[in-house]
C-alpha cells in the first residue's frame, strides 16, 4: 500500500511532467525539475494562507487534469515521443527504482539535524496537514527553517501512512530532476555523451562530500539536511536555463526552479541570488537576435523577474511569516530572534576587513572573525582542509575551473564560448561572495566555540561545489550538443572537437567512478546498506510506541535519559509526536541532557559531563510540576539519576531498574509507575 | 560479414551488445560460482555443519549455561557479553568452502550493530572493508553471505552492546552452508552495475569506433 501511494505521487507528478511537456513545449528532460518548482512553490504558498489540506489536495486534482487535458487528446502519438528523452527516462528510471528499493529497504532517519528539525519537520506536517511551524512542540524555539524540503517530502507523504523513506525519496527525486536537466537537450543519437554525463551526476553528490574511506554508512542520497540539495538545485536552475535556451520552451519555466532554489535552506538563499544571478546576466546580455538592443526591454524584464523569483520567497517566508512567528514566540516567553541584524552584519564586518572599525556589539568580535578567516583560508589552501575526494578547496575550484575551459574549448561559436567565459567569472566572483558571508556569520552570528572549530564548514561550502561543478558540466554538456535554432551561439560542434569533449565527459565519468568506488564501499552506500544501520531507531521508535499505547494524545511527557546528548530527546519528541514531550528541564537549568544533584556531576568527559543539568530534588520535583506533564519517560537511566531523585519516585525507580516499565504517572504522592506489558520485542 | 557489419552500425546496437555481453557474462558468473560450489561439495570441502558456542574462540562473552529446549529439544547456550564488542572467531577456516552463515538466537536487549568480518590470507589483521552485514529472515534469524573467494578465518560480532550496557544471547545454532546460495539472484548494487556499467561501456565503445573512423579517414 505505501509503495502504492508514493507511485500515485510520482504519476501525478508524471502527468504535470506531461502537461509541460506536452502543452507547454517545455522539453521533457527540464519538465521534472520546473514541475516539482511548481508543487513546492504551490504548496508553500498555501502553507503559508494555512489552507495546505485543500491546497495539495487542489494540487493532486490540477495534476490529474493537466495530465488528461495533455495526454487524451486523440493524435498526439507523435508528441508522446518527445516525453521519452535520454534526461527524462533517466529521471523517471531513477525516481521509479528508487521509490521500490526504499520501500523494501525501508531506511530511517538517523541523524541530529534529521531529528531536530528536517524529518521532524516532514512528520509534523503529514500527521497535522499543517506547517510544522505552527506545531505546538516542547521547544523553547521556533522551527522557521525554510519550508521547501518538508513540504516537497509532504506532496509524497500525503497519501498513505508516514514513512521515512518517503522523504528520501523525494530528496532523491528532486536529485534526479537536477541530473536531468544537466542532461538537458541531449538525445538519443548522443548517448556516448548522455551516459558519461549521467553517471558524472550519479557521482557529484558524493564527490563533494566524502573526503575519506568511509568506515561508516555514506548517507549520499540517504539524508534529509538541505546542504546536498542546495547545491543541487543551484546547479539546477542554471543547468535548466542553459538547455531551455538551447531546446526551446516557455523562459518562465526557470522561475519556480530559482523560487525553489531560495525555498531550501534560509543561509544557502545566497546561492539562489547567485543562480538567479547567473541566469539574469546570460539572459540579458547575450540576446537571441541581434542587434543587442533589440528586445531590450523584455530581456531587462526577464532579468528583474529572475531576481524577484528569489526575492519574493524571501519576503513572504523569511521577513513576513517568520518574523510573525519569531515575534509571537518572544510574546509567549520563548527565545524569539538571538541574532545580530543580518544587515548590521554586513556593514560592520566589511567596515573592519577595510580596515576600518565596527560598531559597538561588532568590534568586540573582531579577533573571532579575522581568526574565521584565517581559519577558512588554512582549509582551502592546504591539505588539511580535505573537502572532497581529490583534496581541498584549492584542488576542487581547479578541477572546476578546468571543466568551464573544457566547455569553452569545445564550444562551437565565439558567441557560446563568451557565455561560458561569463558564466565561470561570474561563478568564481559569486565564490568569493559565498566565501565572505560564510566568514560573516562565522565572525559576528555563530558562538566563539562554534566559530572557533569552523562548524559545519565542510557542509556549507560542498553545496557551493555541487552546485558550481554541476553549472560547468551543464556548460560543457551545452557545448557537445547538436546546435539549435533557439540557442544562440551553439552552432553544430566541430565533428572533432565534439568526439574530444565526448572523450574528456567518458574520462571524467570513468575517473569519478573509480574514485567513487575507491573510498565507499558497496555495503556502506545507499544501494547497499545493512539492515542493523537503523537498528538502534527501530528499537528507540518501538519503545516509545510501546509507551505511547498507555498514553492519549492530550498527555504530555516528561523526558530523562541520561547520558543524552539531546538526540534521544530529538527522537523522543519525532516519535511519540502529536503526543508532546515536554523540554523537560528549565531554560536555566537545562534540558535534555543528564539530570542530578549539585555535585554529582560526573568526573570523566563524555556526554554526561558535557549535558549535565544539576538540579537539586526540590528543582527537579519542580520542573516537572511547572511543565504540566502528565508523565516521565525514562529512556535511560544512570546510578546518577537513581542517586539523586529516586525518592521522588513511589517505587523508588525500581520498576524501571528491572525493567518493568518506561512511564511513571506523576501524582501527588510522587510518580507512580506504569504497569506495562513490555513483552513488545524490540522494545526490551 | 557485411550484415554483421550494417548491424553494428545501427544506433542502438552497441548498447544492446554490452547489455547482452554483461547478462551473459553475469550468468557465466554464475554457472562458474554453482560449478565451483558443486565441485567443492563433491570434495566434501563445502558442506553444511551446525556450530555451537563451543566451537568459537569467545571474545568478551561468558557462556553461563547449556540447556535443552523444551519445545525444539535441541540444546541452547547463554551467552553474556562483557564489553561492547563480543566476538565469536572460527580462526582457521581455510581447509572448507564457507558461503553462508546463519545465527540461530534471540537477544536480551538491543543487540545493534552485527556482521561477520572475515580474512583472505593467514597473515591478514581484521578490517573494516572485509566485512558482511546480515540480513534478518522471516523466522528472526540472521543470514551473512560471504564473498566468493579464498577465506581464512572468520571473526562473528554477534552484537554491539550499548555503553555500559550487557547483552545476553540465547544462542539455539550457528550454520554453516545450510543455505543455498543465490549464483544468479544479484544484489541491489550488482543490479545498478548491472544497468550502469554496460551502457557506460556501450558509450566507450562508440566513442572509440568513432575516433578510429575519424583516423581511418585520415
Amino acid at each position: 500500500m505505501q509503495l502504492l501511494c508514493v507511485l500515485a505521487a510520482l504519476a501525478a507528478l508524471f502527468l504535470l511532467c506531461a502537461c509541460l511537456t506536452l502543452r507547454g513545449g517545455l522539453h521533457s528532460a527540464l519538465a521534472p525539475l520546473c514541475a516539482l518548482g511548481l508543487v513546492v512553490a504551490w504548496l508553500t504558498a498555501a502553507a503559508i494562507a494555512d489552507v495546505l489540506l485543500p491546497g495539495i489536495i487542489l494540487l493532486y486534482l490540477a495534476c490529474l487534469a493537466a495530465g488528461v487535458w495533455a495526454l487524451l487528446p486523440v493524435g498526439r502519438r507523435q508528441g508522446l515521443s518527445t516525453l521519452i528523452t535520454p534526461g527524462a527516462v533517466l529521471f523517471w528510471g531513477l525516481a521509479l527504482g528508487f521509490a521500490v528499493y526504499f520501500f523494501v529497504r525501508q531506511p530511517m532517519a538517523t541523524g541530529y539535524d534529521e531529528l531536530s528539525l528536517w524529518a521532524t519537520a516532514a512528520k509534523l506536517t503529514k500527521v497535522d496537514n499543517r506547517l510544522y511551524a505552527t506545531a505546538t512542540l516542547g521547544t523553547p524555539w521556533p522551527a522557521t527553517q525554510n519550508p521547501g524540503l518538508p513540504l516537497l517530502s509532504y506532496f509524497f507523504l500525503f497519501l498513505g501512512s508516514y514513512a521515512d523513506w518517503k522523504i528520501y525519496l523525494a530528496y532523491d527525486v528532486l536529485a534526479f530532476a537536477v541530473f536531468a536537466a544537466v542532461l538537458g537537450g541531449v538525445g538519443w543519437r548522443q548517448y556516448r555523451l548522455a551516459v558519461p554525463l549521467a553517471a558524472v551526476c550519479w557521482c557529484v553528490p558524493y564527490f563533494f562530500t566524502t573526503y575519506n574511506h568511509t568506515i561508516y554508512l555514506n548517507t549520499v542520497y540517504l539524508t534529509a539536511y538541505g546542504d546536498i540539495p542546495a547545491g543541487l538545485v543551484l546547479g539546477g536552475a542554471v543547468a535548466l536555463w542553459l538547455m531551455l535556451r538551447h531546446t526551446g520552451g516557455p523562459r518562465w519555466a526557470v522561475l519556480p526552479v530559482l523560487a525553489l532554489a531560495a525555498n531550501l535552506k534560509a543561509n544557502t538563499f545566497v546561492l539562489a541570488l547567485v543562480a538567479a544571478g547567473l541566469v539574469a546576466v546570460d539572459g540579458w546580455l547575450f540576446a537571441d537576435a541581434r542587434p543587442f538592443t533589440r528586445s531590450l526591454v523584455r530581456r531587462t524584464g526577464f532579468a528583474a523577474a529572475c531576481m524577484a523569483a528569489p526575492m519574493t520567497i524571501y519576503y513572504f517566508w523569511n521577513v513576513r511569516y517568520v518574523g510573525a512567528l519569531v515575534a509571537q514566540n518572544a510574546a509567549a516567553g520563548g527565545t524569539g530572534d538571538t541574532s545580530l541584524p543580518l544587515s548590521g552584519v554586513v556593514v560592520n564586518g566589511v567596515k573592519m576587513l577595510l580596515g576600518g572599525a565596527g560598531a559597538d556589539g561588532y568590534e568586540e568580535r573582531r579577533d573571532q572573525f579575522m581568526t574565521a578567516i584565517a581559519d577558512m583560508g588554512h582549509q582551502f589552501f592546504t591539505a588539511d582542509g580535505r573537502m572532497s575526494m581529490i583534496g581541498q578547496g584549492l584542488v576542487v575550484v581547479g578541477m572546476i575551473l578546468l571543466v568551464f575551459a573544457l566547455a569553452a574549448l569545445f564550444a562551437g561559436s565565439g558567441r557560446l564560448r563568451a557565455r561560458v567565459a561569463a558564466t565561470a567569472v561570474l561563478s568564481l566572483f559569486c565564490f568569493a561572495g559565498y566565501n565572505l558571508m560564510l566568514a560573516l556569520s562565522y565572525g559576528f552570528i555563530f558562538k566563539p566555540s562554534q566559530a572557533a572549530v569552523l562548524v559545519d564548514y565542510n557542509r556549507y561550502i560542498y553545496s557551493y561545489y555541487i552546485g558550481w561543478f554541476l553549472i560547468a558540466l551543464a556548460c560543457l554538456s551545452l557545448a557537445l550538443q547538436p546546435g539549435a535554432a533557439r540557442s544562440p551561439g551553439s552552432a553544430p560542434v566541430r565533428p572533432h572537437w565534439g568526439l574530444a569533449g565526448q572523450g574528456a565527459v567518458l574520462l571524467l565519468a570513468f575517473a569519478m567512478l573509480f574514485r567513487l568506488n575507491q573510498l565507499v564501499l558497496p555495503q556502506l552506500s545507499v544501494l547497499g546498506f545493512s539492515d542493523g544501520e537503523f537498528a538502534d531507531r527501530r528499537t528507540q521508535r518501538s519503545r516509545a510506541a510501546l509507551a505511547s499505547e498507555y498514553l492519549t494524545a492530550n498527555d504530555r511527557v516528561f523526558y530523562v535519559s541520561q547520558g543524552d546528548t539531546g538526540l534521544a530527546w530529538f527522537a523522543a519528541v519525532f516519535d511519540f509526536y502529536p503526543i508532546i514531550v515536554d523540554y523537560s528541564g528549565t531554560y536555566e537549568l537545562g534540558g535534555g541532557g543528564t539530570f542530578g544533584l549539585p555535585g554529582l556531576e560526573p568526573v570523566e568527559e563524555g556526554p554526561s559531563q558535557y549535558y549535565y543539568h544539576a538540579y537539586t530534588v526540590a528543582d527537579f520535583a519542580a520542573a516537572v510540576a511547572d511543565s504540566g506533564c502528565d508523565y516521565l519517560y525514562i529512556d535511560r537511566l544512570d546510578d546518577i539519576f537513581v542517586q539523586s531523585y529516586a525518592d521522588l519516585f513511589t517505587d523508588g525507580l525500581a520498576a524501571a531498574l528491572a525493567g518493568d516499565t518506561l512511564l511513571y504517572q506523576v501524582g501527588a504522592a510522587g510518580y507512580a509507575p506504569v504497569a506495562m506489558n513490555m513483552q513488545g520485542g524490540d522494545a526490551l | 560479414m557485411k550484415k554483421l557489419h550494417a548491424l553494428l552500425r545501427r544506433r542502438a546496437a552497441l548498447p544492446l551488445l554490452c547489455y547482452a555481453l554483461a547478462l551473459a557474462a553475469w550468468l557465466c558468473l554464475g554457472a562458474w560460482g554453482l560449478a565451483s560450489d558443486m565441485l567443492a561439495r563433491s570434495g566434501g570441502r563445502l558442506c553444511p555443519q551446525t556450530l555451537h558456542a563451543a566451537d568459537f574462540a569467545l571474545v568478551d562473552l561468558d557462556l553461563t549455561d547449556t540447556a535443552l529446549d523444551v519445545e525444539t529439544g535441541q540444546p541452547t547456550e547463554t551467552l553474556v557479553t562483557t564489553s561492547g564488542d563480543p566476538q565469536m572467531i572460527l580462526e582457521d577456516v581455510s581447509a572448507e568452502v564457507v558461503r553462508t552463515m546463519r545465527i540461530y538466537a534471540r537477544y536480551d536487549g538491543a543487540a545493534r550493530e552485527m556482521c561477520l568480518y572475515y580474512t583472505t590470507r593467514a597473515d591478514e589483521p581484521y578490517s573494516q572493508d572485509r566485512r558482511v552485514f546480515p540480513a534478518q529472515q522471516a523466522d528472526g534469524s540472521y543470514l551473512y553471505t560471504l564473498p566468493r573467494g579464498r577465506l581464512y578465518a572468520l571473526r562473528l560480532d554477534p552484537c554491539s552492546p550499548d555503553e555500559g550496557k550487557t547483552v545476553t544471547l540465547t544462542l539455539e545454532k550457528i550454520t554453516l552452508n545450510a543455505d543455498a546460495a543465490h549464483y544468479f539472484l544479484p544484489s541491489w548494487y550488482q543490479l545498478f552495475c548491472l544497468a550502469l556499467y554496460p551502457a557506460l561501456g556501450a558509450a566507450a565503445l562508440s566513442w572509440l569506433r568513432a575516433v578510429a573512423s575519424v583516423f581511418l579517414r585520415a
